[in-house]
């Protein structure tokens, strides 16, 4: 499975994964390839991501985000969501 | 034949001209690769991000949100008009002037009301003049300073998103320019509210899961996205801004210098006329005076 992670700045991650482990609204989230397709916000927190093959995690900090999942490949876009309307 | 001082003069003044043209165009496209780097970056932010959007749009078509589905009736459209702050950017400016005349007849024809918001003091005045008793228009300046650019654009949504929810008006769309290449940019007209973007090639048609769920999901993120649309039209805009001036001003130095070759031609002939006339005049005169 593929996982790439977008901030405005930059992209932080693009390639090839074996798991990512997520700071999902409702709890902390493990994505496995054939995961069910889902698109769920993200809260503060770290986003670990494992290479294949890999047990040492890239972490990468998460102050707010959304992430979506569809056939094995995750997207996940950072930023200060915080919008006062 | 032109006097020679006169032509020494034309010449200082074409190559002064020439070197600022230089310098101008030297200075845009330092400012053009980080204009273009970041502009080409954040596409795919964007990009990604509205397609999350469309992906959502086609699971729930039933959902009623206006911010993200747009109101049926229209009567008042607010236009974000992304210029420049400065001049001497070739075309730049008239192209953007004439989609928005495009825009306009539209929207009048129509029977909308409109609502500006000049981004870039080039185009005020022309906005300005556009404008019927009953329309609005606001104008942004120092919009462009790229420390501030990102929290202008999210200001400038939280605006929008107002006048939106209120009621003041009830569609918003972008006029500005899209960034291609140096010498190849296009204007066009962006739907910011619906914020809403055309169906995506999305052929995934198994369930899919929201967390929370698709309001909330909604509420949080359309705001953001309307900000990061504003952003990159910002950044997009910037771009054709220093590409349109760079361009320009490598036409202007290469005039410069074809005028400056005629104009030193013309210099040197002048001289040698005058040289042979004053040798013809001197020998013209020995003889004369050998003969005596």
């Amino acid at each position: 499975m593929k996982a790439k992670i977008l901030t405005p700045e930059e992209k932080l991650f693009d390639g090839e994964v074996g798991r990512v482990i997520l700071p999902a609204v409702e709890g902390e989230m493990c994505l496995l390839p054939k995961h069910i397709s889902l698109i769920t916000i993200l809260k503060k927190g770290l986003i670990r991501i494992f290479k294949p093959g890999s047990e040492h995690p890239i972490i990468i900090k998460s102050d707010g985000g959304i992430c979506s999942f569809f056939s094995d490949n995750a997207v996940i876009i950072l930023g200060d969501f915080d919008f006062d309307n | 034949m032109a006097n020679l001082k006169e032509l020494r003069n034309k010449i200082g003044v074409v190559q002064s001209i020439r070197k600022v043209t230089e310098a101008m165009k030297l200075v845009a496209a330092a400012k053009l690769k980080k204009a273009e780097q970041k502009a080409e970056e954040f596409r795919e932010y964007a990009f990604e991000l509205s397609n999350m959007l469309a992906k959502i749009a086609r699971r729930s078509p039933d959902t009623n949100y206006e911010l993200f589905f747009g109101r049926r009736e229209v009567s008042t459209e607010m236009l974000l008009v992304f210029a420049s702050d400065k001049g001497l950017c070739g075309n730049f400016n008239y192209l953007v002037s004439k989609e928005v005349s495009g825009v306009i007849s539209g929207a009048r024809a129509a029977g909308r009301k409109l609502h500006f918001v000049c981004i870039g003091a080039k185009l005020f005045e022309f906005l300005k003049r556009r404008l019927r008793e009953d329309e609005v228009i606001d104008f942004m300046s120092d919009f462009y300073k790229s420390s501030e650019l990102f929290d202008n654009s999210r200001k400038l949504a939280e605006k929008i998103i107002k006048d939106f929810t209120s009621g003041r008006v009830d569609k918003v769309s972008v006029v500005g320019t899209k960034y291609i290449s140096p010498m190849h940019r296009v204007t066009e007209v962006r739907s910011v509210i619906p914020a809403i973007s055309a169906p995506e090639d999305d052929t995934d048609r198994t369930e899919t899961v929201f967390e929370p769920n698709i309001a909330d999901i909604l509420k949080e993120f359309v705001p953001y996205n309307i900000g990061i649309r504003i952003y990159q039209s910002a950044l997009e805009s910037v771009a054709g801004e220093q590409g349109s001036r760079m361009t320009s001003m490598d036409g202007a130095t290469r005039n410069a210098d074809e005028l400056l070759t005629a104009m030193t031609k013309k210099y040197n002939k002048t001289r040698q006329y005058n040289i042979t006339q004053e040798l013809v005049e001197v020998v013209a005169g020995a003889s004369a005076m050998m003969k005596g």
